[in-house]
């Protein structure tokens, strides 16, 4: 494949204090001082931010130069000679602190920021001990009603970083400056409450504040800075892999931050990450194991009587060729690789499958056919690299906010954005072309681009020719395919496609993002394989900036993928009827006894109805309110001989079970996670575990040896070393080389340092093969109703909470925004229905009703109307009939037919 | 008083002469200004987005500059200059009277926003003491029932 011309990178040598320093064109002064470890004091200043200039306390003296310049904003020259702590700057420096203490309140006993503030540490420094001009404080009173985010602007210094992280970087703008001189304070427009001006609780203001004027509410008088132990781990919300640094005093979480610079996330968190993870405190956590009584009801017993009652439940159902298994995208891959091997070499079953099955495991039958690799075949870092990107069925900002910065700063750079989703999401507003396309039409606008391009001759015929099998089938496929009747059925312009296909394939690098959006929805298989095929065919792929980039849900539904929870395939995606390949794993592994594939959740859910699936062991997955088709699983769950369920709360379906095992929290444990961009990264233990609980694969470990398979295993780095053997892509991962960060499979052995991007040199079966794109007829029609069911719902996730709520419920920093499941709904409507905001309505579909509370948006359009899936009391998965995508089986939960009524 | 909706249509073309212009807030401000008299919300917003700029940016630069209105005014504006000047022949005497007859203070405008009364710091005019301004015309040699006086005859 093409590779990028060597370009010869001119450096630049400079001498800092004495110092000679080599850096590349651009570097900033300050940045090539921090380089080679010389202190440059800076308050304005944060990497994550354009230079600002405005505090003045990085100056510096170029020889030549007539002023101290501020080395932030200052570029590197060749020969520059640079002095940072001559006595004119020392004094300046000086005087700049000094006049910043002439007002800023002394009040550090009880302020938060105390021994993590930079002022205080330059103050210090500096041994400004008073103001030479006495001290004039601030008076102002303004409002500090967020309940995350605590305001003293009488503390302020006005360094404008939080105004302009809320600008550069979460492309918002919540905060500005207001007034002058003396008067000047940080505020938003009209001092409104932050609720009001779309603020998104990211917390990133306070990240970046480098005194005490905004600070974290909820850990406020916990435990300072100093007195925390600090464990840099992986966040297990979404599946973006944002580094957290985890703060726990006694034992117990008080805070989490980001370090700048470190990690996917570079020291950026979404409001989960920040304000979610309460939940490890929770007085709900499960503290002993539960086991059915006589009396039908849950009660403790000891971890001997809860493991004996499961290995006899198992064994059992095991005779009786009926045990399922659901494994966990949220546990690690440590966990998910043991659990698997429990299902297939002890229990003798491939009836298992995870939560990664709502989105992820549909990158295993689309672009994993077309292209090799299931997974997301670019990395966050070269987003930046993409002149136009395709956003489809994803609603970015919220799912992934941190992955999504990147799309927000793309679009501010004026790159094209072109987003698919029939709803008005964040993303869509700041998108060049926004196709608000029918729910389930996505597979024929892409089909209908594929056209274009290809009528066009704007098709990469060398790329075509040299790497890709199948053009000749997929042209064919298309061959009916018209714009104009495109356009009808997916109800958007037929200029439009034509503009977004023509953007897309003329573009230097362009880059497809998708997620569940599109997994989820009818059609769903064929618009993600329309995806990939359109990449290839205008040779988007294996440079930095292109790609089809899938985004997976879960932290680490990728991890559970590749580990093998798929009913079909072994761990690395072997198949079961490869039989030299499941012998390489077998002979790690053990002995897989059963080569037919087994079932997804569904099917083993209907399996119990039917009477096969005797017995269900689920560890960490909530299907009574994640699965479709609410009666069945009910009666499943209820109807199960023995369920037992493996969490760290009594979850919905806990409360179905004959043993509910406690599990360890994320941060009780160690092990591995691999994010949606194939990076595989550390958790680590930040605490102990809760006393009665244990880990997931201490948990499988102890069930495996009851049912006498004699592991061995003592740790998670143990069992890493026999999953290097057995997949292929993790064979030169191991935990020490972990330590020195987070590695992108493949990475083949231990001198291999991964792959940020997939292709780069060439398909792994030697070429990509393009698929047919095939709209099964059964689609867009069927969705739509009857029975006056004249709406359609759709799903999705909301930005402050995840999955059914199991954990982000149990977080007050996030149930202090949001807690209550709403359903947006079109004004137009909504009047016709006679619908206010905040009204109670029932949402009836043929599956179920629920009664969430309106919200009257114009971000839905007419006939659709929206619901998260967070809440328990109005699950919105309810009203889905089981039904999953006949390629790829994820559930189908982006379109069913309701009627709205006030209840 | 009367809620009045407000045509933001004169603005629009306001906005759409300066899309080139991302930096062209002030400018836009003051001609928004001089259609509506005063800076309302609506007005802001419509600026914000027209500009592509958070609306706490634009509200920075219209509390920024005394140029910017962010509260209704009268019709009428009473600049009374209470420079040294002034102040030494009389002007104190003057605001007094002109803060009785309308019933607000200095800074203020009245309920039926008839008339917005400042007191300002001097006007350049100081062989004139005490001067005040009255909209765009200066009025010299005021005394306080010449200021009343004045003050009546506005519409």
């Amino acid at each position: 494949m093409a590779s990028l011309p060597e370009t010869e990178v001119k450096t630049l040598t400079l001498t800092i204090d004495g110092q000679e320093v080599t850096v590349e064109p651009g570097t900033t002064v300050l940045e090539a001082a921090q380089s080679v470890g010389i202190d440059i004091p800076t308050l304005c200043h944060d990497p994550r931010l354009e230079p600002f200039g405005a505090c003045r306390l990085c100056l510096v003296e170029v020889e030549g130069g007539r002023a101290p310049m501020p080395s932030c904003a200052l570029k590197c020259g060749d020969g520059m000679v640079v002095h940072t702590r001559t006595e004119r700057i020392m004094k300046l420096r000086k005087f700049v602190i000094e006049l910043l203490l002439s007002y800023h309140p002394l009040d550090c006993p009880v302020c938060e920021a105390a021994g993590d503030c930079r002022l205080q540490d330059y103050a210090y420094e500096y041994g400004v001990a008073v103001s030479p001009w006495g001290w004039h404080p601030l008076e102002f009173d303004t409002r500090d009603d967020h309940p995350n985010i605590a305001r003293d602007p009488n503390r302020c210094i006005l360094c404008g970083r939080c105004v302009r992280i809320c600008r550069e970087v979460m492309g918002i703008g919540c905060w500005g400056f207001r007034s002058r001189g003396y008067d000047t304070i940080i505020d938003t427009a009209y001092n409104m409450p932050l609720e009001a001006v779309d603020c998104v609780s990211c917390g990133q203001c306070v990240s970046t504040c480098p005194v005490g004027a905004l600070n974290m509410k909820r850990s406020r008088f916990g435990a300072r800075n100093w007195q925390t132990e600090k464990t840099m781990t992986v966040c297990d919300y979404c599946a973006v892999g944002c580094e957290q640094e985890i703060q726990t005093f006694r034992g117990e979480l008080v805070r989490v931050k980001a370090p700048t610079g470190e990690g996917v996330n570079a020291g950026n968190l979404c409001v989960k990450g920040r304000f979610g993870m309460e939940y490890v405190n929770s007085n709900e956590r499960l503290i002993a194991p539960l086991v059915r009584g006589e009396d039908g009801l849950l009660a403790p017993t000891t971890w001997d009587d809860a493991l004996a009652r499961v290995a006899e439940g198992l064994k059992k159902a095991k005779a009786a060729k009926g045990v399922g298994v659901i494994a966990s995208a949220r546990c690690t891959n440590e966990e998910n690789y043991l659990l698997q091997k429990l299902a297939r070499t002890v229990l003798g079953t491939n009836n298992i499958d995870s939560g990664a099955r709502y989105n992820q495991a549909a990158a295993v039958a689309t672009v994993g056919k077309v292209l090799g690799y299931p997974a997301m075949t670019n990395s966050v870092a070269d987003i930046v690299e993409a002149e136009v990107l395709l956003i489809a069925g994803s609603n970015t900002t919220e799912e992934h906010p941190v992955l999504a910065l990147q799309l927000v700063k793309a679009a501010r750079e004026g790159k094209e954005l072109i987003v698919v989703d029939p709803r008005r999401t964040d993303i869509a507003r700041r998108a060049s072309i926004h196709l608000a396309v029918k729910p389930g039409s996505d597979a024929v606008l892409f089909a209908a681009m594929l056209k274009h391009i290809v009528d066009s001759g704007l098709h990469n015929k060398d790329f075509i020719a040299a790497h890709a099998d199948g053009f000749e089938e997929l042209v064919e496929s298309v061959k009916a395919v018209t714009i104009e009747a495109a356009a009808d059925a997916c109800g958007v312009p037929a200029a439009d496609i034509k503009s977004a296909a023509e953007l897309y394939a003329k573009a230097a690098a362009a880059s497809i993002f998708y997620s569940a959006g599109l997994t989820q929805q009818h059609n769903g298989a064929a618009a993600v394989t329309a995806l990939a095929d359109l990449a290839v065919v205008t040779g988007n792929i294996g440079r930095a900036g292109t790609g089809v980039n899938g985004l997976a849900g879960q932290a680490n539904a990728q991890g559970a993928c590749d580990m093998g929870c798929l009913p079909d395939y072994l761990p690395g995606y072997v198949a079961l009827d490869d039989a030299e390949a499941v012998k390489t794993v077998e002979a790690v592994m053990g002995r897989v006894s059963d080569k037919i594939p087994g079932q997804i959740i569904g099917s083993m859910l209907q399996g119990i109805v039917d009477g096969q699936i005797k017995a269900l062991y689920i560890v960490g997955e909530n299907p009574a309110i994640s699965e479709p088709g609410a009666a069945v699983v009910k009666e499943a769950l209820e109807k199960a001989e023995f369920l037992v369920v493996q969490d760290i709360f009594l979850s919905e379906t806990a409360r179905y079970a004959d043993v509910v095992l406690p599990a360890c929290a994320i941060t009780e444990r160690d092990g591995t996670l691999t994010s949606t961009e194939r990076r595989v990264q550390r958790v680590r233990k930040t605490m102990d575990c809760l006393e009665g609980a244990k880990a997931d694969w201490e948990i499988v470990l102890a069930i495996a040896n009851e049912l006498g398979a004699g592991w061995t295993y003592t740790s998670p780095a143990e069992i890493m070393a026999e999953i290097a053997l057995a997949v292929p892509t993790y064979a030169g991962i191991s935990y020490e080389r972990l330590e020195q960060g987070g590695i992108q499979w493949p990475c083949v052995d231990a001198e291999d340092d991964g792959t940020p991007i997939l292709y780069t040199e060439g398909f792994p079966g030697g070429r990509a093969s393009l698929a047919a794109i095939e709209v099964s007829d059964a689609s867009v029609a069927d969705i739509a109703a009857g029975n006056g069911f004249s709406l359609l719902l759709t799903t999705g996730i909301e930005r402050e909470h995840f999955g059914t709520g199991t954990r982000s419920r149990r977080a007050a920093g996030l149930t202090g925004l949001v807690n209550e499941g709403r359903l947006e709904i079109n004004p137009t409507d909504a009047t016709a229905l006679g619908v206010a905001p905040g009204d109670r309505i029932r949402v009836t579909s043929v599956s179920g009703s629920i009664e969430p509370v309106a919200v009257v948006t114009a971000g839905v359009p007419q006939g659709l109307v929206f619901m998260p899936q967070h809440y328990v009391e109005a699950p919105a998965t309810a009203l889905f009939p089981a039904q999953v995508d006949p390629v790829t089986a994820v559930p189908l939960l982006k379109a069913v037919a309701v009627k709205v009524e006030k209840a | 008083m009367v809620e009045e909706t407000l045509d933001l249509a004169p603005l629009q073309d306001v906005l759409e002469e300066y899309k080139q212009q991302p930096g062209a807030i002030i400018p836009v401000l003051q001609k928004a200004q001089a259609i509506y008299g005063w800076l309302p919300p609506e007005v802001l917003d419509a600026v914000a987005r027209g500009m592509h700029v958070p609306v706490s940016r634009v509200y920075g630069v219209a509390t920024f500059y005394s140029q910017f209105y962010l509260e209704r005014r009268g019709r009428h504006t009473f600049r009374q200059c209470d420079g040294t000047a002034c102040h030494v022949r009389g002007a104190a005497s003057i605001i007094e009277a002109v803060e009785k007859r309308l019933g607000i203070q200095a800074g203020e405008t009245t309920p039926d926003y008839r008339v917005t009364f400042e007191v300002v710091y001097c006007l350049g005019s100081c062989g004139l003491a005490p001067v005040a301004m009255v909209d765009d015309q200066v009025v010299g040699h005021l005394v306080p029932s010449k200021a009343l006086e004045i003050l009546d005859n506005l519409e």
